[in-house]
């Protein structure tokens, strides 16, 4: 996550990646870019449909933040930056807050209406049904944001022809995946029974040849079926394709279907 | 439910005549959380303890049962192929696995009595 405040930029980054991350940025930065390290923040996530009047509750004028707005907010009486994001696909906010503070304020959120504790096992079902992906599993050093699906993180000027164009991190490849198509990409995968296919299982077509592999598997609650994600060749990443899994020795049908599972229900603002 | 025996992966067993129906345990599904899918063996097959026998899914995780017999498959429970979910609301009824024809009933001295794997959930809480 990148929030632009000003003239800084605050960097959330997956914390498996951050001495990477922080290497990378250390390496590039320009002359008279500073950047800090700040370690004494935690991150609470109130997410889901009534996570706006919840929060309202404690933290006046948090739901005038629209999708992806970020805020300094008082939330219980402690300063907080307050953004409308999350990775479940629903509506939500991530509370930063000092750390020595977030238990209290955890405590806090927990008494009110329609608040309950998740654990990461939830997490990761919302953002399987939301096809959000989960780095390790669905992106890492060995995929591209093209191959991914997410083509909307490389602005257009930084594409070929652009003003800034290329210059970071994979851009050859990224960009002549941007004008020509990526050989593999990213799609929706529908077992046709009831067991759950998860992340490994090998993809085959229906006449035996391994053409892929699941990155992310479980059962999707909302549609009461299991779902998974998984990179083919782009020859077979239509929707409605037919491929078989292999679990556990046995072979099953799959589909290939387009993402998310569930629609996104984030707050945007017109 | 004096009548059943227990193993420490938190299977049930219960034995009528030669004949031992096999599930898991309440402890057993409400750590696994909301089943989603059972993969039984096939009817007429032939098992030994410790072999892999019935697959279980959950919204959390897949799981092996193992086989605390040797013997005969004689049934399984099909119903919960369109209702895994009976194995959450009754494990150690309408749940059940499997039914095994056992070649000797001493299979089961080994397994626990319900005050034994009582003392074992405790000392796992």
């Amino acid at each position: 996550m990148v929030y632009r405040l000003g003239d800084e930029y605050c960097l959330v980054v997956n914390a498996a990646n951050k001495d990477t991350d922080v290497a990378l940025l250390e390496k590039n930065a320009i002359p008279g870019i500073g950047i800090t390290l700040n370690e004494d923040r935690a991150l609470l996530a109130l997410q889901g449909p009534q996570a706006a009047a919840a929060l309202e509750s404690i933290a006046p004028g948090a739901t005038k933040l629209g999708f992806m707005q970020a805020a300094q907010i008082k939330v219980a009486d402690q300063p907080c930056f307050v953004t409308r994001s999350g990775y479940t696909g629903e509506d939500g906010f991530e509370i930063s807050i000092d750390r020595r503070s977030v238990s209290e304020l955890a405590s806090t959120l927990l008494t009110l209406e329609g608040v309950t504790p998740v654990g990461l096992g939830a997490r990761d079902t919302l953002r399987l049904e939301a096809g959000l992906c989960l780095h390790g599993n669905d992106i890492g050093p060995d995929t591209t944001p093209i191959e991914a699906g997410l083509q909307w993180a490389i602005p257009a000027c930084r594409r070929s022809g652009g003003e800034r164009a290329g210059g970071f991190p994979g851009a050859e490849r990224i960009l002549s995946e941007i004008e020509q198509g990526a050989s593999r990409v990213r799609v929706g995968i529908r077992p046709d029974g009831k067991a759950p296919v998860r992340a490994h299982a090998p993809l085959l077509t229906p006449d035996g040849v391994h053409v892929g592999e699941v990155t992310s598997g479980g059962f999707g609650p909302s549609l009461s079926a299991p779902i998974a994600m998984a990179y083919v060749p782009a020859s077979l990443s239509e929707a409605g394709g037919a491929l078989e899994a292999q679990v556990r020795n046995k072979t099953l049908s799959v589909t290939v279907c387009n993402l998310p599972f569930v629609a996104h229900r984030y707050h945007r603002k017109p | 439910m004096t009548d059943l025996k227990f193993t420490a992966e938190h299977e049930w067993a219960r034995l009528e005549g030669d004949v031992v129906t096999i599930g898991i345990t309440d402890y057993a599904q409400d750590q696994l959380g909301e089943l989603v899918y059972v993969e039984l063996p096939e009817t007429g097959a032939q098992i030994s303890a410790g072999q892999e026998v019935v697959v279980i899914e959950s919204v959390k995780a897949a799981g092996d049962i193992k086989s605390p017999v040797n013997g005969t498959i004689i049934e399984v429970n099909a119903a919960l192929g369109d209702e895994p979910e009976k194995v959450n609301e009754d494990p150690t009824g309408e749940g059940w696995f499997y039914r095994v024809r056992v070649e000797s009933t001493g299979d089961l001295d080994s397994l626990m009595d319900e005050s034994a794997y009582q003392d074992l959930i405790s000392s796992l809480d």
